[in-house]
């Protein structure tokens, strides 16, 4: 059997290993992040995909440390941030990293801007808070982030209250601050979820085009796997908690190994083909606070097995940098 | 932004003229003013007499437009008992209700507001709970009730603070706390589930990505979203201690227009009762207009409509 361990190369720019989050309700212990490894080097695009409540976003919030709480706690694992690990961090430490090395763009723009201040005073608050500048230069910076988000006569946006823009202006703008004091990494939550589609396509390829030029690390959290395709170069596919494969965009695409995936590329529309129905997945995904003991996916799984129910799979090597956790590839290699 | 501060303020005049056609009907409707200043036993040349001096026969219409005219000059005629102008005798109590009525209100909506915002940081924690219980007494329990508890304990057994009158700050403590912890209680309960709402709000998870710290997400970005209730309930609170602090007034013998009113009710003194409801109303007005105006400056999107 291979090693399951990944070499972890240097130049990395974030690196979980085994993160677990878990939320304490009435109704029991919600594994909400059950285990969650990856990495990320400088200048990529890790897509984080899955249906909705497998997690995505809890993995986010643990990097930055606001799960919310006190139902939610991070119970282990570990952030590192270019060498240095964030679970370990004084809160007040962490403030200093929120914003400045890690930044976050929520998902919906029409609420995450707050409506009662300016937009300029929301995009100067951390550069101010993280950059000792001169009030001239604070404002400087935020007409250029106006600017290099490509938002016309910024003088006069930076007066606007939040209601007087659109939604793709306001997303735009939300880029701007997250972006405002060159992070290392910068989270993107389903940033394009609530823009319509050509709105949205105008947005990514704006947030492409940043990325390039700072050479961010970049995670993309979404369900639309026509984005994944579009600006991630690795994919990781969470189900319940864990993520059942990763790998490169192609190899995830083309060959897909766990059969989640394989269900998640077969329910999208095909352009070449006629289809009369979309592919669904049957049944709906697990309860988070009573999972089955073996695999989450193994009541949906088409090619289930015995031992699926019994025990959950190890991690398998497909390829360099492709793996996936499940039975049907760890029985092969053993 | 003009246009909507003209708006209001042309509300408000309409306002207070229908205010005056109701409070001048009203006063009329308890029976002739002359019968009743001169009694059951009067004779018929003595009443004619004096509904002449006073212009009570003249017609309605009439009668009020020199109700309405004088009073926009400041006249709102004689007190029938004290054979003042009533404006100066409303205006003679009206420090004595503002002093009370505005050191209540200062501790009741700070303690509310400060308190409500601390609940809601930490719902659930001992603080919380304490806040629940002393607003839920605070609502419950009659202001008699604990003006009477103080008053055994404070007055009568401690000694520390007199029991009725005016004059001294020590003379204000017992009122006011009454009133403070009546009115804070409802600030409270209303500035923890404002708090709570904007808590949960997407741009509060953006202030803490964005690395500000907690206490200016809770001061800045959390509290003046939560605002336009917390002035709304302060605004009511004000006008319900300004009109409605008979019962204190008369149990610590705090001579304010409360009282002034409920004497010239019971001496069917009507240009009293008229002048305060008038005026009273006008304040209620005047501090709606005034909320109003903080409204438009706390919240952007109601200035751009």
């Amino acid at each position: 059997m291979k090693s399951v361990e990944q070499k972890i190369s240097s130049g990395n720019v974030l690196e979980v290993k085994d993160l677990k989050t878990y939320f304490f309700t009435g109704r029991g212990v919600v594994k909400a992040v059950d285990g969650v490894s990856f990495e990320l080097k400088e200048g990529e695009t890790l897509g984080l995909v899955g249906e909705s409540g497998c997690g995505k976003t809890i993995t986010c919030l643990s990097i930055l440390r606001l799960v919310p709480g006190p139902a939610g706690r991070i119970v282990g694992g570990e952030v590192i941030l270019d060498g240095d690990d964030l679970l370990s961090k004084s809160e007040k430490a962490m403030r200093r990293i929120r914003g400045k090395k890690v930044s976050m763009i929520l998902q919906d723009p029409m609420v995450s801007l707050n409506p009662v201040f300016t937009i300029g005073n929301q995009m100067a608050e951390p550069v101010r808070i993280h950059q000792k500048l001169s009030r001239r230069l604070v404002w400087e910076k935020v007409k250029e982030m106006l600017r290099l988000m490509s938002i016309p006569s910024p003088e006069i946006r930076i007066r606007e209250y939040p209601h007087q823009m659109s939604g793709g202006m306001r997303q735009r703008v939300v880029g701007g601050i997250a972006l405002s004091c060159q992070p290392r990494l910068l989270i993107a939550d389903e940033p394009t979820t609530s823009l319509d589609v050509t709105i949205q396509a105008q947005y990514l390829r704006l947030l492409k085009e940043v990325q390039q030029k700072e050479n961010l690390a970049m995670i993309m959290v979404t369900h639309d796997l026509g984005i994944v395709a579009k600006v991630c170069d690795r994919v990781a596919v969470m189900y319940a908690g864990k993520i059942v494969e990763c790998g490169d965009v192609r190899e995830i695409f083309y060959r897909p190994a766990h059969p989640y995936t394989k269900a998640l590329l077969g329910s999208l529309p095909k352009m070449e083909e006629r289809q009369e129905k979309l592919y669904t997945i049957e049944g709906q995904p697990p309860e988070l606070h009573a999972l089955p003991p073996g695999c989450s996916f193994a009541p949906r799984c088409p090619d289930v097995q015995e031992i699926c129910k019994q025990e959950y799979p190890p991690q398998s090597i497909i390829k360099d940098g492709h793996c996936t956790s499940c039975w049907l590839f760890a029985a092969r290699k053993a | 932004m003009w246009r909507y501060i003209l708006k209001r303020l042309l509300q408000a005049v309409i306002c207070i003229l229908g205010v005056s056609v109701i409070v001048f009907v009203l006063a009329r409707l308890t029976g002739d003013p002359a019968l009743v200043m001169l009694g059951p036993g009067a004779r018929l040349e003595d009443i004619l007499a004096l509904r002449q001096k006073w212009g009570l026969d003249l017609p309605m219409i009439v009668q009020y437009w020199r109700f309405i005219s004088n009073a926009v000059h400041g006249d709102l005629g004689l007190s029938l008992r004290y054979h003042a102008p009533v404006m100066a005798l409303w205006l003679g109590r009206l420090p004595n209700t503002l002093l009370l009525a505005g050191v209540s209100f200062a501790i009741a909506t700070v303690a509310g507001v400060v308190g409500g915002v601390i609940a809601a940081v930490k719902p659930g924690s001992w603080f919380d709970r304490l806040g629940k219980t002393v607003s839920f007494l605070g609502i419950s329990v009659p202001v008699f009730l604990t003006a009477i508890v103080l008053i055994i304990i404070f007055a009568v057994k401690l000694h520390w603070l007199p029991v009725y009158g005016t004059g001294t700050w020590r003379h204000l403590i017992m009122p006011a706390f009454t009133l403070a912890w009546a009115s804070s209680a409802g600030q409270l309960r209303l500035t923890r589930s404002a708090m709570l709402d904007v808590l949960d709000a997407e741009y509060i998870k953006l202030a803490r990505v964005k690395g500000v710290p907690e206490y200016k997400v809770i001061a800045k970005h959390a509290l003046k979203n939560a605002l336009i209730p917390i002035v709304t309930m302060a605004a009511l609170q004000f006008m319900v201690l300004f009109s409605g602090t008979v019962i204190i007034e008369f149990i610590f013998a705090w001579p304010g227009i409360g009282w002034l009113a409920v004497e010239g009710a019971r001496n069917r003194d009507f240009p009293v009762v008229q002048a305060c409801a008038l005026m009273t109303s006008v304040l209620f007005i005047a501090i709606n207009l005034a909320v109003d105006m903080l409204y438009a400056y706390i919240d952007p999107r109601i200035r751009y409509q």
